[in-house]
């Protein structure tokens, strides 16, 4: 009788202790494109875990950062990397930086769902891929992966009527997250552009249709045959065609596919990461970690209608790791 | 006055020096700091003495201008909040000063009420607070840059090599020299014979030099000069602070010019306080026709030199309403006399000029 009390007791005390570990509030704030894919986590991680509240906040990147590093919010998720005085906010206040996990892939072709950078030239154009050396050369000016500049059709190995002619430009604003984002990756962040024959576009600000910078790059590319651009999928437009991308001259090139995207053997793929507030040497605060190891899970990587997409498995275990 | 560059220091011992350029002023050049900046500055002790506008309470949340490794503003913060807590007892602080980068952020997420920078503010702040509150926050001015120090917001200055016989640029040319989108004007300036040199110096192609492009002191360089475009000259050489073997740092302005010394076909965006003999400090101008400035303490206290910098408060105030009355009190004592004299005897910044606080108290009504 008296084993049973002691086991009931101790039954009590676990699924109390349990219980006490997850309760609590979590506060994410981060991307407004991503309110329906949270809206789903929290729903099922309040389900499984009754002791935990989730609020949310979700009003930008930028803000997102921001309410992280004022101890606004526990978790902040944002479509693209956080920059330099983004952690150095962080940084000065804490004395640490703050701890980045890789929570999704961004989107293959819904705007403002961080999706892949796409290539893109004229439908006449007979291009079929660009090396990355060569796209850095097309759109840089400190040829970085390559000894010179490349600025006619030419010097990509067409002829004939496209061999003399200067290659024109279309790509977004070079201090967008996008912008930035392909700076970093295709043009070894590198602050300088082709500035003369670019054009640089920003998504409209009437609001009517909103990340829309990259619709009216392909527009511009539509009439243009000797115009080169980057943009995104999912794009409708007939007259331009995607380039795929290869490491080196070596390799085969790589189209931008769902499965690339995740395997990341597609190079211009872009990361939704959650930042948040780990003191060195401590153990992460047991319901974010719950919230994250939740996220990384089968069910939280879960394809949804809203277009992004999962990590691959070894990549979802890699996230997980950092969170033991 | 090819080495203006040269002569400005920061010695306050150097009358003979400060007589000579007084000399030099009725050559149309503004005159040589070189002596006592404590003249240029002694204005503030007739500056209109704080009054309260009503007694305020409550805490007051400060961000701003500070880091781990550094105590830039403590002391003046200090000075303040003792000078202040004079008038107004029952106003309690908290100093939260973490560094720029974060102190319109905390604004925005409610964390602050008051943030002081140590520059302008950044686009990238502004269209955070902008996105948040779905409003641009306020400020006021409350100090201006130092002509010449380290971590207080020193005036951009640009330099050419001493053999260059340039007599000074307008903003225009500047836009068209560093920039390449030349929206003050009509075309990029690609040679000196572009800004008007002949001879020799016709057909040399200009080689800018300069901070890294997207860090702060080139960010306020592309806002005062470039009107906001990112696309700078693809031939400017771009310099950050580097750390030497023995582990002193080697900054991105001593470099720069260490640099032009060498390049009398250069043109440098940098501070006197890395100057050297080879070099020359330009006066400018706003505007085609206007005379050209020196950075001295007057002209910048004054605003009339182009790329003086300022140090401004920030505060959220919605539309419609009217300041926080605590924030209202002590932002009036900040440009008040006693704010002024704090900031000049326990920081490096220089103050405001009278009608430029004039023009900050009119917004705190």
């Amino acid at each position: 009788m008296r084993r049973l009390a002691v086991l009931v007791c101790f039954g009590i005390a676990t699924a109390a202790t349990l219980r006490a570990e997850f309760a609590g509030v979590i506060r994410i704030a981060g991307n407004p494109e991503l309110t329906e894919r949270v809206a789903h986590w929290s729903e099922v991680f309040q389900r499984q875990h009754p002791g935990v509240r989730v609020e949310t906040h979700l009003t930008g990147s930028d803000t997102g950062m921001a309410a992280l590093y004022t101890g606004r919010a526990d978790v902040a998720l944002l479509g693209r990397s956080p920059t330099l005085i983004e952690i150095q906010a962080f940084e000065w206040i804490f004395r640490y930086k703050p701890t980045q996990v890789e929570v999704l892939t961004g989107s293959l072709d819904r705007p403002g769902r961080s999706p892949a950078l796409v290539v893109f030239v004229h439908r006449d154009n007979p291009l079929r891929s660009l090396t990355l050396a060569q796209l850095e050369a097309v759109f840089g000016t400190e040829h970085r992966l390559g000894p010179r500049n490349i600025r006619t059709w030419g010097e990509l190995g067409l002829t004939g009527e496209w061999a003399n002619q200067a290659i024109r430009l279309y790509a977004p604003d070079a201090m967008s997250g996008t912008g930035r984002f392909f700076r970093q990756v295709a043009l070894g962040d590198s602050r300088m552009m082709n500035w003369e024959p670019l054009r640089e576009f920003t998504d409209s600000e009437d609001g009517a249709t909103p990340h829309n910078a990259g619709k009216q790059i392909l527009a511009a590319l539509a009439g243009d045959r000797y115009g080169i651009a980057v943009a995104h999928l999912g794009l409708a437009n007939d007259h331009v065609r995607p380039l795929a991308l290869a490491a080196d001259a070596g390799a085969s090139p790589v189209s931008a596919t769902r499965d690339t995207l995740v395997s990341r053997t597609y190079p211009l793929t872009r990361t939704v990461i959650a930042c948040c507030n780990r003191p060195p040497g401590a153990a992460l605060d047991p319901v974010v970690r719950e919230f994250l190891r939740f996220v990384l899970s089968d069910q939280g990587q879960q394809e949804e209608a809203d277009g992004y997409l999962p990590l691959s498995a070894q990549d979802a275990a890699k996230q997980l790791s950092q969170l033991r | 006055m090819q080495n203006l560059g040269f002569v400005f220091s920061s010695s306050r011992t150097c009358r003979a020096t400060a007589a000579f350029f007084a000399l030099a002023a009725t050559l149309a050049l503004a005159s040589g700091e070189g002596g006592d900046a404590r003249a240029e500055v002694a204005f503030v002790d007739s500056l209109p003495p704080y009054v309260p506008a009503g007694k305020v309470s409550g805490t007051i949340r400060l961000w701003g201008h500070g880091s781990p490794k550094h105590d830039f503003m403590g002391r003046l913060v200090t000075a303040w909040i003792r000078g202040f807590a004079m008038y107004q007892p029952d106003v309690k602080f908290e100093n939260h000063m973490y560094g720029t980068a974060s102190a319109i952020g905390a604004l925005y997420m409610g964390a602050g009420d008051i943030a002081i920078l140590g520059e302008e503010i950044s686009p990238a702040a502004a269209t955070a607070f902008q996105r948040e509150k779905h409003y641009a926050p306020s400020s006021v001015q409350i100090a201006t840059g130092s002509r010449d120090v380290n971590f207080f917001d020193y005036a951009h200055m640009i330099f050419v090599h001493r053999d260059n016989p340039l007599p000074g640029l307008t903003l225009a040319q500047l836009d068209g020299i560093f920039g390449a989108e030349h929206r003050r004007g009509p075309r990029n300036l690609r040679t000196w014979g572009d800004v008007g040199l002949t001879g020799e110096w016709a057909n040399r192609r200009i080689q800018p030099y300069g901070w890294q492009v997207d860090v702060d002191f080139a960010l306020f360089f592309r806002e005062a000069v470039l009107e906001n475009s990112h696309r700078w000259n693809t031939d400017l050489k771009e310099y950050v602070h580097i750390r030497r073997p023995d582990g002193t740092q080697y900054d991105h302005g001593q470099q720069i010019l260490d640099a032009l010394a060498r390049d009398p076909a250069g043109i440098a965006i940098s501070n006197v306080r890395y100057a050297n003999a080879l070099v020359r400090a330009l006066p400018l101008a706003r505007a085609a026709g206007e005379p050209f400035v020196a950075p001295t303490p007057a002209n910048l206290i004054s605003q009339a030199y182009p790329l003086v910098r300022i140090i401004p408060a920030f505060f959220d105030q919605p539309p419609g309403q009217p300041v926080d009355p605590k924030v209202r009190e002590f932002l009036r004592y900040l440009l008040s006399r006693e704010g002024q004299q704090a900031l000049v005897r326990d920081s490096d910044y220089l103050p405001l000029g009278a009608d430029v606080i004039r023009r900050q108290l009119e917004k705190l009504p």
